[in-house]
């Protein structure tokens, strides 16, 4: 049975009065595949549970510093849209990191345009440091705290 | 024997008196603005139509003519200013419509009962009524785009995913009660198709989350009838294997997508009569040059077009793809727009009635520019028909009764009727002899451009009119002339409710024939009117935009 890593990114609005940057707190977890399963099954072709496993450690640590270039804009992106809450989604990868599928899983009911908006950023992501097999795919579900 | 039905061309047309009934009027509605933009839905209690300018929508419903809402766009929401495109999604009782801006498209969703804006978009460009399925256990939608795949909650616009792994329009799709999605894709054109490097795809997909099951290649080009935008393409799903019908059969494992068997042919068969090909021509298309394969128990009997002279018949085993038989050369064939299976006889229909679609532009000497769109049906030389044994592939008979001419062929018990223009002809499957010939002067409605079954009778299309005859033995049961027309049809359906058949003019008159007693109700409508037959042939609705001087109307009809 594949693992599946939860990984939970919370980081607070940033406090225009202090002018603090804003607050990161990193949160992992790691239990079974169940929801996913639920869900209709995990991405098919995908490499072994331990290559994978790598992949995931890989994207839950740069979404946990969330220091590229490109979770450097995700940011940016939400702040300027005001996209606040608890977000579950399904990101499948291929290639060098490249996001082709996004599942909204669950979070941002109350607000669905700046669902719908954060849903497309994610569709753009790349993340970097990945290299999937080609015809493989790596799916993996995460918590997004805004 | 060439019929045009002339979409948006001047026609002459015979104007004199028939000594027909006028069609009663179930209720007629005028509104106050124009429309160039109408749909009609299915006939029951809640079903509705819509009559749209670019800036004003009109929905009404259908049983009673009540008028259920009319608004001006910028009312339904602030960041519509005009529509370009409406398409109804009748399933979902929503309209979608669009302000197309080069690259900033909006979308709206609109309750199609009320009015009221569901939900309004921006992530989705050059959307059209192929780019959405409606997919009802989901209560959402599929919405594709040259870039991806979305699935949108219908009510509230909430995009469920994403995914890029489907790219292009939505050629066919059939959707499974576990959950999964399988569809081909297409270009909106064949020429983007070629240009763009564009991707053949059929793919299976989980509906609940967006993950790929697999992704295959299919082989040939997938298209739409130019003006028509029919289907051209069939996928089904039988026994866990997935059938792609197009230019033949290809076959695919359900589970794992894995190409099972394939009995294409990639010559286009609209090059098979380019020659039709009208002077001039910037869009052009055939359609029914090459008949479907007919799948009879555990075999598929296929046509294979090698290239435009050396055809074949195949009889493949269905869940195998393992080839039983391959016929000698159907000599000189170009067209085989016909084949049918009784028992263990296979009949070809060789040349006959095949369908072009074209456009045309005509520079007056002012330099003005028409642009003539026209469907038309055309006689393919030659014309012979062919009967094989269904076993071994041997040709049993071959006959050139209609060598002069030919329309189409049906089967009746052992017999098929066959009609050549001027005359009617039922022959012996068995041995290929006539069991009579008919010449069909006395029904007086010109030459015949096609045959339909119905019931005991052959249902005769002409030029001019229809006509009735029996099949047992070709006596003329009744005739009934009208004006030079042709029927309303769509995908091949001629006949709707028990009965009725519609004719239509160039100019928009109306004959609605009953074809039990094949006599006809007519209405003569403005010139430019759009009509909608009903699904059970009891109604027409006749669309009349209007103007200045006389008001937009919407007439109901009986067509009984």
């Amino acid at each position: 049975m594949p693992l599946l890593v939860a990984s939970a990114i919370c980081f607070g609005q940033e406090d225009k009065s202090s002018g603090s940057v804003p607050k990161k707190e990193i949160a992992s977890d790691v239990r079974e595949d169940r929801d996913i399963e639920n869900a209709g099954g995990g991405a098919p072709n995908e490499p072994s549970a331990a290559a994978k496993q790598i992949i995931v450690d890989e994207i839950k640590a740069q979404l946990a510093t969330m220091a590229t270039k490109q979770l450097k804009e995700l940011i940016a992106f939400c702040k300027k849209n005001s996209i606040l809450g608890d977000f579950v989604v399904d990101l499948t990868l291929e290639g060098k990191g490249k996001v082709v599928t996004v599942f909204m899983v669950s979070g941002g009911e109350d607000n669905i345009p700046k669902k719908n908006l954060l849903k497309n950023k994610l569709s753009q992501l790349q993340f970097d440091n990945v290299k999937i097999p080609k015809k493989q795919r790596v799916k993996s579900r995460y918590t997004l705290k805004f | 024997m060439k019929k045009a039905v002339i979409m948006f061309v001047m026609a002459c047309v015979f104007t004199s008196a028939w000594a027909q009934d006028e069609m009663s009027e179930i209720y007629k509605k005028e509104i106050d603005h124009s429309f160039d933009n109408t749909a009609n839905g299915n006939e029951d209690d809640n079903s509705y139509s819509f009559a749209s300018s670019g800036k004003e929508i009109t929905v009404f419903n259908n049983k009673s003519g009540e008028i259920l809402w009319n608004k001006k766009y910028s009312e339904i929401s602030s960041e519509l200013r005009k529509v370009d495109d409406i398409i109804s999604m009748w399933g979902s009782k929503v309209i979608f419509v669009f302000d197309r801006k080069m690259g900033k498209d909006k979308m709206a969703c609109i309750d199609a009962t009320t009015g009221s804006l569901l939900w309004i978009s921006s992530n989705f460009q050059n959307v059209e009524e192929d780019n959405i399925i409606y997919i009802k256990e989901l209560n959402a939608f599929a919405v594709t785009t040259k870039e991806s795949l979305t699935m949108v909650k219908a009510r509230t616009g909430d995009e469920i995913w994403k995914t890029d792994k489907f790219k292009g329009i939505v050629g066919d799709y059939v959707y499974m009660p576990d959950g999964n999605l399988t569809m081909i894709n297409m270009k909106a054109t064949v020429l983007a198709s070629i240009f763009s490097g564009f991707k053949n795809q059929i793919v299976k997909i989980n509906s609940k989350n967006g993950d790929v099951i697999w992704d295959q290649t299919y082989r040939g080009v997938a298209e739409k009838k130019i003006l028509t935008r029919e289907r051209l393409v069939k996928l089904r799903i039988e026994e866990n294997k997935v059938f792609l019908y197009m230019n033949g059969i290809q076959a695919f494992d359900y589970a794992d997508g894995k190409p099972l068997w394939a009995a294409v042919y990639d010559q286009t068969p609209s090059d098979v009569v380019k020659n039709k090909k009208p002077m001039g021509a910037t869009k052009f298309g055939a359609y029914g040059v090459v008949a479907q394969p007919v799948v009879v128990g555990n075999y598929v009997y296929v046509l294979d077009l090698v290239n435009k002279r050396n055809q074949y018949l195949k009889k493949y085993e269905l869940k195998t793809g393992k080839l039983v038989w391959q016929s000698a050369e159907i000599k000189d064939a170009r067209a085989i727009p016909g084949l049918a299976v009784v028992d263990d006889k296979v009949v070809l229909q060789v040349g006959g009635q095949v369908e072009l679609q074209y456009e045309t532009k005509k520079r007056d000497p002012q330099g003005n520019v028409t642009i003539e769109q026209t469907v038309e049906m055309e006689n393919v030389e030659p014309y012979n028909v062919q009967c094989f044994n269904a076993i071994t592939g041997e040709q049993l008979w071959e006959s050139e009764k209609m060598k002069k001419g030919l329309t189409n062929m049906f089967l009746f018990g052992n017999n098929i009727m066959i009609c050549s223009g001027k005359a009617l002809y039922s022959m012996d499957v068995a041995t290929g002899k006539e069991n009579y010939e008919k010449p069909l002067k006395e029904d007086n409605i010109g030459e015949a451009d096609l045959i339909l079954d119905y019931k005991d009778q052959v249902v005769i299309l002409g030029e001019k009119g229809v006509s009735t005859r029996k099949k047992s033995d070709g006596s003329l049961t009744a005739s009934s002339k009208f004006k030079r027309s042709t029927p309303i049809s769509r995908n091949g359906r001629y006949i709707y409710g028990e009965s009725t058949l519609v004719l239509a003019t160039p100019k928009s008159d109306y004959a609605v024939y009953d074809l039990n007693t094949v006599k006809y109700k007519s209405f003569d409508a403005r010139k430019g009117a759009t009509a909608y037959l009903s699904d059970d042939g009891l109604a027409l609705y006749v669309f009349e935009s209007g103007g200045m001087i006389r008001k937009s109307k919407i007439t109901k009809l009986s067509a009984k």
